[in-house]
């Protein structure tokens, strides 16, 4: 539903102050009706008591996300959140606890629980004979993937992502992601990862909280964050909880360590491609501890050895800082500070140069208001910007091109653990961006022309949302919610109106410019969520889930995979916010064979999206003041099956995932009007991961990757037009043919020298092969006419040709060999 | 056009390749194609009429014979014949030189086979080459050392009588063969490649260097220049064209037809026709290698 002020409508006076009080009075409204909303045992608490407290890693302070609490006596449980925070309502008793989480030792309490009562516990780490780890039945009581009514989830904690074979020795984050089910990417090195069948940019990727809008370093082949910062990355598929909203296809939560607060810690690794250093400790003891970690690519300090003239003056290197400071100020109040920043630039002397890069800060306050009240408080400043120049002192030559994008935003969040069956969620947020589009300027020959902008935009999305997770019974539990989104592209800016509606032509407009506080476009959206869980028995269980979101900034990107100049624009008069329903049922099971412990989900999902955009033939996108003229608005829609086994531990452990799907599109001016495959649509996706360890020294890692080839327009006819020969198809169909599958084998082996326990230095080899039987995947198949030759006889210096040739484009030709070495003290 | 420095440092970092494959294509229904770049002042002008064929048939296109084609220039209404050459078939010559002011509009008629087809194209105004010099340069990033040329043009300020910008397809011919690679497929407006931010300024850097490849030209050769000045819409077919043709790697740009100006009269008809029709200013320099 669009609730929507008719556009270029004027706002009271006061604007910003109306929208905070917008916000407010909807909390007070939201803490009201989830009074009513609950049951009405409520106000029989007297006989109940609530233990709440932190559960955290003994040996460096760490919280532990999603760590158990296990009542034995009641045979119930509990999960601590991302900053390890839990809260469990029982009646009055004595009772038998147990604080579980995987790969620790767990902790068994008896607590007499007469009144409230918070107890902080600190779990340590099973030391590792063999790496046999035993999975206790509580364990199993408490696990994700049976007993949560959230489904869609896959969870990897750092441990497991630096296992996985690497490119060049670098471990990254994305790449891990992109073994899952349900995920996948446009091609090798591409930016980003599609999520059932979505586009990159309906992907919420937060770092600590804040948007992350380019999620790569070197123009797609590695992902921005620092594997040594990262605690835990969560996909979220489908059943998208209500306190996420802005993006359609998924979220990406990321969070970052908090540093060690016992003792300083140091870990490093140098790589082919880069070098990586982390610092982390206490500021004081127990209650403040920091981290600093850095990496940067050193290929390019070997540049000016180089004989070549050209590569003595290149410049190729990407680098990034992270930080994080917490400081425990009581039992009741944490505050945290971390900041990303991250950068890569190319270039060649003085005369080009190519950088962008991502900037985050965030600050948030934990404040526990009693038992069963926790709260989180965040405000972050995030963007993006790239910079574009070519200079050249010597003929008056120079070009320069940025681009920026900018948010603040301030989100307070809630959760009420209100009784022993329900447990609440509210809060919302305001977000402010500021988008630069573009800002040039041009000398010529020594002639300087006037510089050229294309006006800054805002926009204001503001949100509300509310959440219960319910238990209705032992086996049956509801997870439901409903988030208000609304957004505002406001002046000082311009507005676009098109003068004719026909698809697929590149239409005439005319340009109005729009005062400060004048709104451009309104748009509003209920987004409902639901999921509900149903235990078959104790090892598995059936789940089924709803969630329709909205999208109110776009990705305009027009290649087969996104440049980094690709630039994020907000919904306007013409442009749309793009809407997502999805609906998604799955069953879940735990089991034993030949004692091992396996975890085996299956889901199917629908999606169906909104105002998709797409583009003219021969969209211009950059730097283009009537770039609204050149998109298409279409519909979409994706459906299909994931299967996914995984082994999760003994010597050999690893998961086997694989994907059924396809992703659609239908766009007035596209295809006959008729559905087509979109770019990064892939029948198949087999994804399996496994890691062996031989002995104390030595284990091994291996990955295989099999994929459907992505669609491609293939021309049927040649047109030859002044000695050129273009490609045509006349069919006018988009997608209609298939490049060729991609398969890949990976490997790698770590060897831990284990020279003496005792020593403080830890060092480890990583050796890797990727793509190792050097198999030329195919990025894409491209059609063109056969160069000319051009020889040095001067009677025949050039011999043209009209005969036309395939061609395909492979990434990586090759198979790619990597060793890092790897420390700790 | 920014798309060339990061392909180049993309493929610079590394280890990607291309390779020629066999592929067999889908069956598409043949089409009248229309070849029609036509100068004003510039002696008699050609029109090219063939049909496409399957994409890989790889000989001469099939020349169509016996179109009747007429041009009226708007508003005056004068009107220029075109007649088929007798030994090439297909190519249909005016009778004589074409002329015009700038916003003149010119619209064409070909009439085939039961069908007629209709363009129209807006005379611009004339962009000139000041001048072509030759230099000696030392070997630089990649190039061999040796003479290389420099293209000097100012392009013109946009005025309030003439209130779009300028477009240009720059080409040029080295011994009088036209050098068609593809990646030499200059299209641009004011002094660079698009609309809006170099208005009014000498031609820029990558363009006034466009006529060289990384090779210096010998001694002898001679070169000529053509900077055609085309109106918006041809400005846009050349660019999808450019596209198209220069469409691979990482980068690459989705496949798709390049929309051409020419219709068919009757709008609802299963017949139509692919190509582009475009009337221009043409300025020439001519230089010859010492």
């Amino acid at each position: 539903m669009v609730l929507g002020l008719p556009p270029n409508k004027e706002l009271p006076a006061g604007f910003p102050f109306m929208i905070l009080k917008f916000e407010r009075s909807a909390l007070s409204l939201v803490l009201l009706l989830s009074y009513f909303l609950l049951p009405q045992n409520i106000s029989a608490q007297n006989q109940k008591a609530t233990l709440s407290g932190y559960i955290k890693d003994a040996s460096n302070g760490e919280a532990l996300i999603g760590a158990g609490i296990y009542v034995e006596e009641l045979k119930r449980g509990a999960t601590s959140n991302v900053y390890g925070f839990y809260s469990l309502t029982l009646p009055a008793g004595k009772y038998t606890v147990k604080f579980l989480f995987l790969g620790y030792v767990t902790e068994t309490r008896s607590i007499s629980l007469l009144e409230n009562k918070t107890i902080n516990i600190d779990l340590v780490e099973e030391t590792r004979q063999t790496g046999e780890v035993v999975i206790t039945g509580e364990q199993k009581e408490i696990e994700a993937n049976v007993r949560s009514t959230q489904m869609g989830v896959n969870k990897l904690d750092i441990k497991t992502i630096s296992k996985i074979p690497p490119l060049l020795g670098e471990v990254d984050v994305i790449r891990s992601i992109q073994l899952l089910p349900g995920v996948s990417t446009a091609g090798e090195g591409a930016s980003g990862f599609n999520v059932r069948g979505g586009s990159i940019d309906q992907n919420l990727i937060l770092l600590d909280e804040a948007p992350v809008y380019n999620s790569s370093h070197l123009f797609g082949f590695f992902s921005v964050f620092n594997p040594d910062a990262v605690k835990d990355v969560k996909l979220v598929k489908g059943g998208i909880p209500a306190q996420y909203g802005g993006r359609i296809s998924s979220l990406l939560d990321i969070r970052m360590k908090e540093g060690n607060n016992k003792k300083f810690e140091v870990n490093g690794g140098i790589g082919l491609l880069s070098s990586r250093f982390a610092i982390e400790g206490p500021i004081i003891k127990e209650k403040m501890s920091f981290i600093l970690a850095g990496r940067r690519t050193y290929f390019d300090l070997f540049f000016p050895l180089s004989t070549n003239a050209g590569l003595k003056e290149t410049i190729a290197y990407f680098y990034d800082l992270t930080a994080k400071v917490n400081y425990k100020i009581n039992d009741k109040n944490t505050v945290f500070a971390s900041g990303y920043f991250g950068r890569d630039q190319f270039g060649f002397g003085s005369a080009f140069g190519f950088e962008w890069g991502n900037g985050t800060t965030t600050l948030r306050w934990n404040h526990v208001y009693g038992p069963k009240l926790f709260s989180n408080l965040t405000a972050f400043y995030s963007s993006y910007d790239y910079a574009l120049n070519i200079e050249s002192a010597a003929t008056g030559d120079e070009f320069k091109w940025k681009s920026t994008i900018q948010n603040l935003s301030f989100k307070p969040e809630f959760t009420w653990y209100a009784n022993d069956k329900n447990t609440v969620t509210f809060g919302g947020q305001v977000l402010h961006y500021n988008f630069l589009p573009s800002e040039t300027t041009v000398s010529s020959n020594g002639v300087k022309g006037d510089p050229v902008s294309l006006p800054r935009k805002y926009a204001l999305e503001n949100s509300i949302f509310i959440s219960n997770d319910m238990e209705i019974s032992k086996r049956l539990s509801l997870t439901y919610g409903l988030r208000y989104s609304r957004f505002f592209n406001i002046g000082p800016g311009t507005m676009v109106n098109l003068q004719d509606t026909t698809a697929g032509i590149s239409k005439p407009y005319t340009i109005s410019n729009i005062e400060s506080g004048k709104i451009i476009a309104d748009y509003g959206n209920f987004e409902p969520r639901f999921s509900a869980k149903y235990e078959i028995n104790d090892q598995s269980s059936l789940k089924a889930s709803y969630n329709r979101m909205a999208q109110y900034i776009h990705l305009l990107s027009n290649t087969q995979a996104s440049v980094p100049l690709d630039v994020w624009n907000p919904s306007s008069n013409n442009i749309k916010p793009q809407i997502g329903d999805q609906v998604a049922m799955g069953y879940f099971r735990n089991f034993n064979w030949k004692e091992n412990d396996y975890e085996f989900s299956t889901e199917v999902f629908y999606k169906i999206m909104q105002n998709q955009i797409d583009y003219i033939d021969g969209a211009d996108l950059l730097r283009n003041k009537g770039l609204e003229a050149e998109l298409l608005s279409g519909d979409g829609r994706a459906y299909g099956l994931e299967l996914f086994l995984k082994k999760r531990k003994g010597r050999f452990n690893g998961w086997i995932s694989y994907t059924l799907s396809r992703s659609e599109r239908k766009v007035a001016g596209i295809n006959k009007q008729t559905w087509y495959p979109t770019r990064f649509d892939k029948t198949h996706n087999v994804y399996v991961v496994g890691n062996y360890e031989l002995n104390k020294r030595w284990s091994f890692s291996a990955n295989f990757v099999y994929s459907s080839g992505v669609p491609g327009t293939f021309p049927t006819n040649r047109i030859e037009y002044q000695g050129y020969v273009i490609p045509h198809n006349s069919n006018n169909l988009r997608n209609n043919y298939r490049i060729p599958s991609y398969h890949r084998l990976d490997l790698s082996a770590t060897f831990d020298p284990k020279k003496n326990e005792n020593r403080k230095w830890k060092g480890t080899w990583t050796f890797g092969i990727y793509n190792v039987y050097a198999r030329k995947n195919p990025f894409g198949i491209y059609f063109r006419q056969e160069p000319p030759t051009v020889s040095d006889n001067p009677a025949d210096r050039v011999t043209q040709s009209t005969n036309t040739q395939a061609v395909r484009f492979s990434v990586l030709g090759t198979l790619v060999p990597s060793a890092t070495y790897n420390f700790s003290f | 056009m920014m798309k060339l420095p990061i392909l180049f440092l993309a493929s610079l970092l590394l280890f990607s390749c291309e390779e020629v494959i066999d592929i067999k294509l889908d069956q598409g229904e043949s089409q009248l194609a229309v070849d029609a770049l036509l100068a004003v002042d510039n002696g008699p002008q050609k029109i090219r009429l063939t049909l496409s064929r399957p994409y890989f048939e790889n000989k001469a296109a099939d020349a169509v014979s016996g179109a009747e084609l007429s041009l009226v220039r708007k508003p005056d209404g004068k009107v220029y014949s075109f007649s088929e050459s007798s030994t090439t078939p297909g190519d249909y010559i005016s009778a004589e030189s074409l002329e015009g002011m700038p916003m003149n509009l010119f619209e064409l008629s070909i009439k085939w086979n039961g069908n007629e087809f209709r363009s129209a194209s807006m005379l611009p105004r004339k962009q000139v080459i000041d001048s072509l010099r030759q230099g000696y340069r030392e070997s630089e990033f990649g190039n061999d050392a040796g003479t290389y040329l420099d293209l000097y043009a100012d392009d013109p300020k946009t005025n309030p009588d003439y209130r779009m910008p300028d477009y240009f397809w720059l080409r040029y011919s080295l011994n009088g063969v036209k050098d068609l690679r593809l990646g030499k497929i200059l299209v641009g407006s004011d002094a660079s490649f698009r609309p809006g931010v170099s208005d009014g300024l000498p031609f820029i850097y990558p363009v006034r260097n466009s006529i060289n490849s990384n090779k210096p030209y010998l001694a002898g050769d001679s070169i000529d220049v053509e900077l055609y000045s085309i109106d918006a819409e041809n400005f846009r077919f050349l660019s999808e064209m450019q596209t198209q043709l220069t469409n691979t790697g990482l980068f690459a740009q989705p496949a798709a037809n390049v929309k051409g100006n020419i219709v068919n009269v009757n709008l609802n008809s299963k017949v139509q026709a692919v190509g582009n029709f475009g009337i221009c200013q043409l300025s020439k320099a001519s230089i010859k290698v010492k």
